[in-house]
């Protein structure tokens, strides 16, 4: 995980709250200025809604202080329920919620959301009607007079909104509002920052920027910063590391790389990406394998599939004798060549790539992405390969 | 809610007979024809089958005798219910517009029957209607007729006064001793009627000073009589001035309650009487029934009914009240003018609230 | 599909094919209905201001007997608007907002004070705290000596506030589902407490519904008689009362100035209202109910205290009275079986006249507001200033001197046009709320589908203003339900309702009867309410 340099920190002065939690990381400034930034643990959160069942199931869950942190899953998966137990709008059942040093939630202690110094974004941005966007971004702000005017000034100019403070909200643009309400959170300075389906309400082109905006404003500010999306691109683009959530469950937490190369679970594989799982046979180990990997690196197996032999990670998942596997296979890692393997059955330009729908000799299909500069065409006959490093594997 | 029952119609002549027994004193054929034998079920002249009255007085102190009248008459009774001074206001609307509903106006208050007299709204009465109620009761131009009477008395609650305290004049009120103890109700029209009538006998003068004095001793303001009752029977005033038969009608309801009527002297004039009027409304082309029904509220039965029933005092000559009720002679107690209350009741609603008894 | 090639729809500004020539049409139409609709409901008014004219009123008795009465109306219907503001607003939000115990019965049982006719209400009020009476006796039994006199200013404004505040409550939580729970949650996270949020972000948002109540409460404090009477507090509309009979010409001076002042509250109401924010629509999450925590003991005892001196006082009362009828056979429920019937039958019959009256104003004056609807939008809600007496009287006379009209003297008919043209003003808000709750996208979207206007009316703009049109027209019915003067005036001869039944029995004291008329109409209107309007809305529905 890359720390994330501070460099806004000097125009985004430390502001004491009455009861911040404890800060376990203070970037600092050349000019000795400081911005709060906070870890978020989560241990075991059980959220439960009376009369429905449980939202989310003993999640755990560290974030670090100064990075940025996705909850990526489809809708219902319980992390928006996630990302308001942290808020303190909802409360969990059982489970242990710490805001640096500071427990904000548990079995016995309940810090209420005022007091909790988080920042949050809601997905309709939820500026208030009745005020212009200068009083908006300063509603959270403790100062009065020139400070105040200064600090809201500060933060119009890091949004780039100069000159729209004393507009109402209403006459604002989508994205232009998303600005607005995340300026206003960060105005009293949080030591997390909370962001719930931030773009899902702005139509696709201008997600992408408003997206690419708010993503340097959050590497300017530095602050920790936990956002929910049902968007795998931008849990990619924004997030240091990204939490899968299915069901209720966190089922993996890593990097984008880590999740997208060596997911955990097919259902982690199919939901990152696009994924083939091809049905294959682990070949045996060889050897001098028992000795090899000790505290080295995790050797690769093969399995034999359709298409030839593949390398396959965590192969001591199955011990060393061999058995049915399905074989996680990316579309970029299928190699098409002159041959009979397969035909082409659909093709999709991209311009930077192309992706194929083939359908194998056995009748099974299969997706392909290459690179846009061999292209084939519907109903060529071509030869199928594996390209790439060692991929994933689970018993069939 | 129709009284109309086609078949009662044919045979309403035969019970018309059976009941002509019980017949009337008065039998003198009059020109718009005879009311009093009409109610023995002689075709009206007009051919009228119905009538419509617009009553101030209560439905239920009403409606059952106005159903004996078409049970012995087969004429329908149409009646509209609502307060007195609201239905002479639309009877006053309809005859300025021209298109007269109302044959028979009840009014449960003087004022309203003046208010009417004096806009020409009222059509004169049959005279043998007239006579069969003493003349203290009636107009002198014939245009109204008494049918029940209320005496103003005074209500007192036994457990926190004694019958030998209590005065015999309603001047008597002035005394210290009721500081604080009196319930009123001046804005209601038997209060009003009782000043007015206190004017025209002791002069405005001695009126004012009274009321002057009254409202000096710190009377409770209640909206109605039968709220001055339930209030000295729960012992939040000792005495109240009200009509008399509220009283009786509460221990209707509820036996034991504390409450007593005190009469004060019969020429005193806080005890008048006052009287509920009957009149037919000018330009009605059914005056022959409209004097039938008024002659049956003045009938035997009719008579009976409001003596026993509603507990007021029978008006036409001979008849007695209720037992419990003690009598009353009409030409002792003062009585009310109606044709001097049309004119004087917006000085007299004047005169109370100049005194500061209004609220 | 070529549905995708037609150009989106025209924004109003541009209009595109021949749009300009129907919606000019469109627009004269409204404006002329709109006046037409304002005309008959200004019609009362007219007829005040002509009558006080012809009547030669003396200026110097008005000006000699109206102030004092009017600075009394005013002190008045300013306490209880107010009163009724503050808890019927406090009561939206504890439930629709927040995780108060049983919010869902508060939600129906906290709406029922408004059935009760306000003299019924005085009157159980009256009788309970007297001896043996049940306040007085429940005051005595924790040691607090019962007040000696329920009478005048106090008792007035504590009477009225608990039979109107829920014109206030019911709008306010309306209009609370739709304001998105996130703002309130936004302003939390940014320090606030939960109150202090819902002061500052949320009221703001309400102020509309806020505002549109206490309008109602303190037109309805105007034109009120039965219960100031009966509680001895002079105002205007007792001078207009008092006076009808033996001066008419001061009644309908008073009756004037109450109109007069009636117009500039309205205008100053509608001024503090201030332009109209389009509604954003329901919430999609509700999110999470604000936690009460321990406050959820006080709040259930403020929602039992306004039950208490709304509904069960004066049921206890009511019930009191009853029995003691119904034990001895003097009154039986079969009485009021007819009565029961044809109440039910105006009201509804008012209600839906009402709500369809109303509509088009309600459609034009969120729309695309003129001139004209707002004209007419203030006669509607300045109806409800003018006593049922004063309306009675003016469409009698109306109708007698109409020769085309003159059918209609003492019929159904003319007894609805009283009842919604008094009660008119109680739909329009609602209607309003429920015109705005269909986007403009969506009716243009739904124009490319349907070319039909009337199919697509039924089709996709009444499903959406159900909710808005249900609770008008209940607000409507259950004033119908109790409406005595107009009633009295106009109906058919031999037509009775409750309400007059009630009047009846009481006015001669006849306490039993009162008592269980009362209770046959409670229950009526709470039935009605349910069948009609609650099992509809969305706001008792989560």
């Amino acid at each position: 995980m890359t720390p994330r340099s501070a460099t806004a920190a000097a125009r985004l002065p430390f502001h004491p709250m009455a009861s911040a939690p404890d800060i376990t990381t203070v970037d600092r400034d050349d000019d000795g200025a400081t911005a709060a930034n906070a870890r978020v643990s989560l241990e075991g959160v059980t959220i439960t809604y009376p009369g429905v069942g449980d939202a989310v199931r003993a999640a755990d869950l560290e974030v670090e202080s100064g990075t940025i942190a996705a909850l990526l899953g489809p809708s219902g998966c319980g992390k928006t329920s996630l990302l308001r137990a942290i808020a303190g709008l909802e409360r969990p059942r059982r489970g242990t919620i710490r805001i640096g040093d500071m427990v904000v939630s548990s079995g016995r202690r309940w810090v209420r959301p005022e007091r909790r110094s988080v920042g949050m974004v809601f997905q309709d941005g939820s500026l208030f009607p009745h005020l212009t966007v200068a009083e908006n971004i300063g509603f959270g702000l403790r100062t009065r007079g020139a400070e105040r005017d200064e600090r809201v000034a500060e933060l119009l100019a890091l949004v780039d909104l100069e000159g729209v403070g004393d507009r109402l909200p209403d006459t604002l643009s989508g994205g232009q509002q998303q600005r607005v309400a995340l300026a206003r959170s960060l105005a009293p300075s949080p030591s997390v920052l909370l962001l719930d389906e931030p773009f899902s309400a702005l139509d696709a082109a201008l997600r992408v920027q408003v997206r690419q905006e708010v993503s340097s404003i959050l590497r300017t500010v530095g602050v920790t910063t936990i956002f929910v999306t049902h968007d795998q691109d931008e849990a990619f683009v924004l997030g240091d590391r990204v939490a899968i959530m299915r069901d209720g469950r966190i089922e993996q937490v890593g990097t984008p790389d880590q999740l997208y190369r060596t997911p955990d679970t097919p259902w982690v594989a199919g939901f990152v990406g696009e994924a083939n799982f091809v049905a294959g046979r682990l070949e045996q180990a060889g050897e001098n394998l028992a000795g090899e990997h000790v505290g080295g690196p995790i050797p690769s197996r093969r399995a034999t599939t359709a298409f030839g032999s593949v390398p396959i990670n965590r192969s001591r998942l199955f011990g060393d004798g061999g058995g049915e596997v399905t074989v996680l296979v990316r579309p970029e890692q299928v190699e098409l060549a002159d041959g009979d393997d397969a035909e082409i059955t659909a093709v999709e330009y991209y311009g930077h790539d192309v992706r194929y729908e083939l359908r194998l000799s056995d009748g099974s299909s299969l997706a392909a992405r290459s690179p846009s500069t061999a292209l084939h065409q519907r109903g060529d006959r071509v030869r199928v390969q594996f390209a790439g490093t060692a991929t994933e594997a689970w018993p069939a | 809610m129709s009284r109309t029952l086609p078949a009662r119609a044919a045979c309403a002549g035969l019970l018309a007979l059976v009941l002509a027994a019980c017949g009337s004193d008065g039998d003198e054929p009059a020109a718009t024809g005879d009311p009093v034998t009409a109610a023995t079920a002689e075709p009206a002249a007009s051919g009228a089958t119905s009538v419509t009255i617009y009553s101030g007085r209560n439905e239920e102190l009403i409606q059952p005798i106005l159903d004996s009248f078409s049970e012995a008459t087969g004429i329908e009774v149409r009646a509209k219910y609502g307060d007195s001074a609201d239905l002479a206001l639309l009877i006053d609307e309809e005859a300025a517009a021209g298109r007269v509903e109302a044959d028979v106006f009840l009014s449960q208050s003087p004022g309203s029957i003046g208010f009417l007299d004096d806009l020409g709204r009222l059509a004169p009465l049959p005279a043998d209607v007239l006579e069969l109620v003493p003349e203290a009761v009636r107009d002198d131009d014939g245009r109204w007729v008494g049918f029940s009477g209320r005496q103003r008395v005074l209500v007192y609650n036994p457990e926190l006064v004694a019958a030998d305290e209590l005065p015999d004049s309603v001047f008597g009120l002035t005394d210290e001793r009721w500081r604080g103890q009196i319930g009123v109700a001046p804005s209601n029209g038997s209060f009003q009627d009782f000043v007015t009538s206190m004017r025209a006998t002791e002069g405005d003068d001695d009126t004012k000073r009274f009321l002057e004095a009254l409202a000096a001793n710190d009377p409770v303001s209640y909206p109605k009589n039968s709220a001055i009752v339930a209030a000295v029977a729960r012992g939040e005033v000792a005495v109240g001035l009200v009509n008399h038969y509220y009283n009786y009608r509460a221990l209707e309801e509820d036996p034991s309650i504390p409450s007593l009527n005190h009469q004060f002297a019969p020429d005193d004039p806080g005890s008048i009487l006052i009287v509920t009027g009957a009149a037919i409304v000018e330009g009605t082309d059914r005056a022959d029934v409209a004097a039938q029904l008024i002659a049956f509220l003045l009938g035997p039965e009719g008579q009976q009914y409001f003596a026993t029933e509603t507990f007021e005092y029978p008006l036409a000559a001979g008849r007695q009240p209720a037992p419990q009720i003690p009598p009353i002679d009409f030409a002792d107690v003062g009585g009310i003018d109606f044709d001097q209350l049309g004119g004087g009741l917006g000085s007299t609603r004047e005169m109370i609230a100049d005194a500061g008894l209004e609220g | 599909m070529a549905l995708i090639l037609p150009p989106l729809a025209p924004a109003a500004d541009e209009p595109v094919g021949d749009a300009p020539r129907v919606d000019r049409r469109v627009y004269l139409a409204e404006r002329v209905v709109g006046a037409a609709i304002g005309a008959v409901f200004a019609l009362p008014a007219g007829f005040v201001l002509w009558r006080t004219f012809r009547l030669h009123a003396s200026l110097s008795d008005a000006l000699d007997q109206i102030p004092a009465p009017l600075w009394r109306t005013v002190q008045l219907a300013v306490l209880v608007s107010v009163s009724a503001a503050v808890i019927g607003t406090a009561l939206a939000w504890l439930t629709v907002r927040t995780d108060l115990p049983m919010r869902r019965v508060w939600r129906v049982v906290l709406v029922l004070p408004l059935v009760l006719p306000s003299f019924v209400g005085a009157a159980a009020f009256i009788t309970g705290l007297a001896p043996g009476g049940i306040i007085h006796d429940a005051l005595g039994a924790v040691g607090v000596a019962p007040p000696r006199r329920f009478r005048g200013l106090g008792a007035s404004w504590l009477v009225l506030t608990a039979f109107t505040y829920p014109y206030v409550l019911l709008p306010v939580s309306a209009r609370l589902v739709t304001v998105r729970s996130s703002m309130e949650e936004s302003a939390r996270l940014l320090g606030m407490t939960a109150t202090q949020a819902f002061l500052r972000v949320t009221v703001p948002q309400l102020r509309p519904a806020i505002l549109g109540g206490s309008l109602l409460v303190f037109l309805y404090t105007l034109s009120e008689f039965g219960a100031v009477q009966l509680l001895g507090y002079d105002t205007l509309t007792r001078v207009i009362y008092a006076t009808r009979q033996v001066d008419r010409s001061l009644s309908f001076s008073a009756a004037s100035v109450l109109l007069v002042f009636a117009v500039v509250v309205v205008a100053f109401e509608r001024r503090m209202r201030g332009p109209a924010r389009p509604d954003p629509g329901a919430a999609r999450r509700s999110g999470t109910p604000v936690a009460l925590g321990w406050v959820a003991i006080p709040a259930t005892l403020a929602c039992l205290a306004v039950a208490a001196v709304g509904l069960l006082v004066p049921i206890a009362s009511l019930a009191t009275w009853a029995r003691r009828g119904l034990a001895d056979g003097r009154v039986g429920l079969g009485d009021y079986l007819d009565p029961a019937i044809s109440t039910a039958g105006v009201a509804i019959m008012a209600a839906v006249v009402a709500v369809v009256v109303v509509a088009p104003i309600a459609v034009t004056t969120t729309r695309r507001p003129n001139v004209a609807s707002s004209v007419a939008a203030g006669a509607v809600v300045g109806g409800f200033a003018i006593p049922g007496l004063v309306i009675a009287l003016a469409l009698a006379v109306l109708a007698l001197n109409t020769p085309t009209l003159g059918s209609l003297y003492q019929t159904m008919a003319l007894l609805i046009i009283a009842y919604v043209i008094h009660f008119g003003s109680q739909a329009l808000a609602s209607t309003e709320q429920a015109v705005r709750a269909v986007p403009t996208k969506l009716r243009e979207s739904s124009r490319l589908l349907d070319d039909s206007s009337i199919r697509r009316f039924f089709r996709i703009d009444l499903p959406l203003m159900r909710p808005g049109l249900l609770a008008g027209g209940g607000l409507v019915m259950l004033a119908t339900l109790k409406e005595l003067p107009a009633t009295l005036l106009l109906a058919p001869i031999g037509f009775s309702t409750l309400a007059t039944e009630i009047w009846a029995s009481f006015e001669e004291g006849f306490y039993a009867a009162t008592g269980l008329a009362s209770l046959v109409l409670i229950a009526l209107s709470a039935l009605l309410t349910w069948l009609l309007v609650l099992r509809h809305s969305e706001v008792t529905g989560r």
